[in-house]
């Protein structure tokens, strides 16, 4: 025969297998994609256009990711890719878009020195985003992970008149103003041997 | 007693429709319609490096580190899921020194990650990401593609993990396989490459 504690321990179990389980199947809106023009920061290079979204508040980061990227040192970007030529299909590699911080915008305030440019101080390949995934983000749920991978920007052959799009995670320091940044998209052509990069800067 | 049984059974059933509600969906890519095989002959390199790749996940201290061998499974399954998708396809350590017309597959993983479960019997994703570069007989790349392939099993308890482990890697490969194949067959790029082969060839 059963008794009430008994009773209200069982119940609270089979409550407690309920609810565990559902953090596993969270689910993440779709961040909105429109054309690369369509952005405030866009720039078009021969026939490919690129378009960027940083998504720089940590409100919208947790709208999207479930968890705050800044304060762990990467600012999510989103980029869309358009291949906007009619005959020629063009390579996307990820592992050749590069960054670079300007320091002086994140070490304090700016002198405003006559014919001075800005200084890209540090310039490297942005890295994929698992192999931090075990680091930074070790207390985040797994969900949370698997969406930040499943997000990332992949290396892909975009035909004519193609779009692709997905995410950048641009390693920024924890701590201070936000740097400025400067990207770089390396485009490869099939038909042709030519290359084109395009330069975005915010 | 008679009050008790119907409340532990709405419990129960309150739960078994959350757990069903609550499982992951598996948000594999769609395979393209298949156009039928390539024409031309190709080469899969599959290197030691490339066989020996595995994905860490998890600390020993906190929740119990997992070893996914991806390499292993994908050079046991890329071969027979790549071969129905062109006309010969031969398997290498090593890109050929002199490429004799041959096409030449590479593959790498991009990225991989499994979600973690509280429960023995509740299910976990895992999404692998697999990159291929295709080049042409003159060595110039052609076509480039990052594909998802992904699969659930059961979490597993402290014994049966291993076992659970090796299954989702298993099935989330071959997934990849599949994809990758039906994903070459329908590139128009390679399509158009294998009619200027065969013109060539004439």
């Amino acid at each position: 025969m059963l008794k009430g504690p008994t009773i209200q321990a069982l119940s609270g179990l089979l409550l407690f297998a309920c609810t565990v389980p559902g953090y596993g199947a969270q689910k993440f809106p779709d961040f909105p994609v429109r054309q690369p023009g369509n952005y405030s920061i866009s720039a078009q290079q021969d026939e490919v256009s690129v378009g960027l979204d940083p998504v720089e508040s940590v409100q919208d980061q947790l709208t999207y990711f479930h968890t705050a990227l800044s304060p762990k040192g990467f600012l999510p970007v989103f980029v869309v890719v358009h291949n906007g030529s009619k005959l020629d299909s063009l390579l996307l590699d990820k592992s050749g878009i590069s960054y670079g911080l300007d320091k002086e915008i994140g070490s304090g305030p700016k002198e405003n020195t006559a014919g001075q440019k800005a200084a890209i101080v540090s310039s490297a390949f942005i890295p994929f985003i698992g192999g931090f995934i075990s680091l930074g983000m070790a207390e985040d749920a797994s969900g949370v992970k698997q969406n930040l991978i499943l997000q990332e920007l992949q290396s892909e052959t975009l035909s004519p008149g193609d779009t692709a799009h997905g995410f950048l995670y641009i390693p920024i320091p924890k701590k201070g103003p936000l740097p400025k940044i400067q990207i770089q998209v390396p485009i490869a052509w099939t038909r042709s041997d030519k290359t084109s990069v395009v330069h975005l800067d915010f | 007693m008679t009050k008790v049984r119907p409340f532990l059974l709405t419990v129960l059933t309150g739960c078994l429709v959350l757990l069903t509600a609550s499982v992951p969906t598996v948000r594999a890519q769609a395979a393209p319609a298949a156009a039928g095989r390539l024409p031309f002959d190709a080469v899969l390199v599959l290197s030691p490096e490339f066989c020996a790749t595995t994905f860490k996940q998890g600390s020993m201290w906190t929740t119990g580190g997992e070893t996914f061998n991806v390499g292993k499974m994908a050079c046991a399954e890329l071969e027979p899921a790549l071969k129905p998708a062109y006309a010969d396809l031969t398997v290498a350590a090593a890109p050929p020194a002199s490429v004799n017309a041959h096409f030449v597959l590479i593959p790498s993983f991009a990225s991989a990650h499994a979600t973690t479960s509280a429960f023995a019997f509740s299910n976990r994703e895992m999404d692998v990401f697999l990159e291929w570069t295709v080049k042409d007989p003159a060595g110039k790349t052609v076509w480039l593609q990052t594909v998802q392939g992904s699969s659930k099993h059961h979490m597993g308890n402290m014994f049966t993990h291993s076992h659970d482990v090796k299954l989702i890697v298993k099935d989330s490969v071959k997934d990849v396989a599949a994809q990758s194949a039906a994903r070459m067959e329908a590139a128009p790029e390679l399509r158009a490459l294998s009619s200027q082969h065969a013109s060539a060839a004439k």
